[in-house]
């Protein structure tokens, strides 16, 4: 099975009015299930200090 | 009678008001750069295809000189070969364009919902999911990866090809609009909505986890930039106003006037070294031939079809995408006008003097008085000895005066004048 791999930021920026990092990652947990919901078959989620990286497959 | 006025400064372009003298009221499909000090007609706008094109476009050009086109009514996919045949060549099952570019070999292009992917042989429609699902969708490379609005997120495709949903988020409400190069940074604008006068550009080094500078301007939203010689431009708001970027602001700066401008981040592009800006179905220059002359705005092409959206620069022509099809720059010349500015006093005759004057081609000079609202064709004698074109004075009392000089050409080729002389 090939796959491919999108990327969610997860550090904050540093301007007021930005997303902070619970933000980003509610956002990036509601992004995963929007990719569901369109029918991505999401194999893995792995998760570091700055980002979420989703492993999709490649159809 | 008042003294002589001269108009010979064609190089200024258009001036800020009917009655500015440092510039013309208006002109219209005029070169003014082509021969330095004199202006002539400019080539005509003429159709490349309105039969297998024929809803509105984005467009983006590969390295090869193909040229594609995205319908934003529908997800029709065009492609234009360098020798000029047009064919569809894919329709996007997400729908509607609002954005596409080449990069790193491969084409992406942006439907509300998704980004699709063309790598030579196989048309992904949903290479990626937009996390915002954004009306805009524009898209700029910089630094090896491509960046593509989706609302408050920007996007990205890196040279990996590895598709980012929120490289930067901008404050929640505005949408990202359009891109320019700004050095090693992009600049972002943005826009919220009609009702909105008030949007901010950002300065974002295209990593960081922040942009480096904001600024607003009181604009109903940055419809598109404007990339001038190491300069850049925003076209903002409703009404014809250009903002330069001072390297940390947008200052006001010029306006075109009298025409509504929109969104559209490829209103603008660059051809033959000119910046140019699409507004209707005129085609308007930002130029100047050297470094010490002033930066001029005129009015070059027309296309056909009113409203054009789009500008694409692909194979030494220029494309103009609009709801009808596609134009290109044809080989024959189109009508110009010049429209002088306003003038206060008694003067009775309008003379050009011209450089050429080809067969076939014409002069007409029409006069405007004390305000008149329709121009009043005068009777043009061309005195080929002299090289000048005048009619038989007769004007009458005259408070301000105002002329309207038809530069008519015949095929491919085109009237030059050299000055226009109120006396």
């Amino acid at each position: 099975m090939d796959a491919k791999i999108v990327k969610w930021r997860l550090n904050p920026g540093g301007k007021d009015g930005q997303m902070k990092r619970e933000e980003l990652y509610r956002a990036g947990l509601g992004y995963i299930e929007k990719l569901k919901d369109e029918g991505e078959n999401v194999l893995d989620v792995q998760e570091t200090e700055n980002e979420f990286t989703i492993i999709l497959e490649d159809k | 009678m008042s003294e002589p006025i001269i108009f010979d400064k064609f190089y200024l372009g258009e001036g800020k008001s009917e009655s500015d003298l440092n510039g013309f009221d208006k002109l219209t499909n005029a070169d003014i750069h082509t021969t330095f000090g004199k202006v002539q007609c400019q080539l005509v706008g003429s159709l490349d295809n309105h039969t297998t094109v024929d809803e509105s476009t984005v467009t983006c050009e590969d390295r090869s000189g193909q040229v594609y086109f995205f319908s934003s009514e529908s997800g029709k996919i065009w492609k234009r070969t360098a020798g000029g045949t047009f064919s569809l060549v894919n329709t996007n099952t997400n729908g509607a364009h609002q954005g596409a570019k080449y990069f790193n070999g491969n084409l992406y292009y942006a439907s509300q919902y998704k980004l699709g992917k063309f790598d030579g042989s196989t048309w992904s429609d949903s290479f990626a999911t937009f996390s915002n699902n954004s009306l805009y969708h524009p898209m700029i490379e910089m630094n090896l990866s491509l960046f593509i609005g989706d609302s408050t997120y920007i996007a990205a495709v890196d040279s990996a090809g590895t598709f980012s949903a929120n490289s930067l988020d901008i404050p929640t409400g505005a949408a990202a609009s359009c891109f320019a190069m700004a050095g090693n940074d992009i600049l972002i604008g943005t826009y919220t909505g009609t009702t909105t006068m008030r949007n901010t550009a950002y300065l974002w080094d295209t990593y960081s986890s922040s942009w480096t500078i904001e600024d607003e301007v009181y604009e109903v939203g940055f419809n598109c930039f404007i990339q001038l010689d190491n300069g850049i431009a925003a076209q903002c708001g409703l009404a014809g106003r250009i903002y330069i970027w001072n390297g940390s602001r947008f200052d006001k700066w010029k306006k075109i006037r009298g025409v509504t401008t929109g969104t559209g981040y490829q209103r603008s592009t660059v051809f033959n070294g000119k910046a140019l800006f699409v507004v209707g179905d005129k085609v308007y220059s930002i130029h100047r031939t050297e470094n010490d002359l002033p930066l001029a705005i005129t009015q070059e092409y027309t296309s056909t079809t009113d409203p054009t959206y789009a500008l694409a620069v692909s194979n030494a022509q220029l494309f103009m995408a609009s709801t009808a099809g596609v134009d290109k720059i044809g080989t024959d010349y189109a009508t110009a006008t010049i429209d002088t500015p306003e003038v206060t006093g008694n003067y009775q005759n309008v003379i050009v003097n011209y450089d050429s004057l080809p067969t076939g081609t014409s002069i007409g000079i029409s006069t405007k008085i004390d305000g008149a609202t329709a121009w009043t064709a005068q009777t043009a004698i061309t005195d080929t000895i002299n090289k000048r074109v005048y009619f038989d004075g007769g004007l009458g009392d005259v408070n301000f005066l105002q002329a309207r000089i038809t530069l008519t050409p015949s095929g491919a080729s085109t009237p030059i004048i050299t000055s226009i002389i109120f006396q």
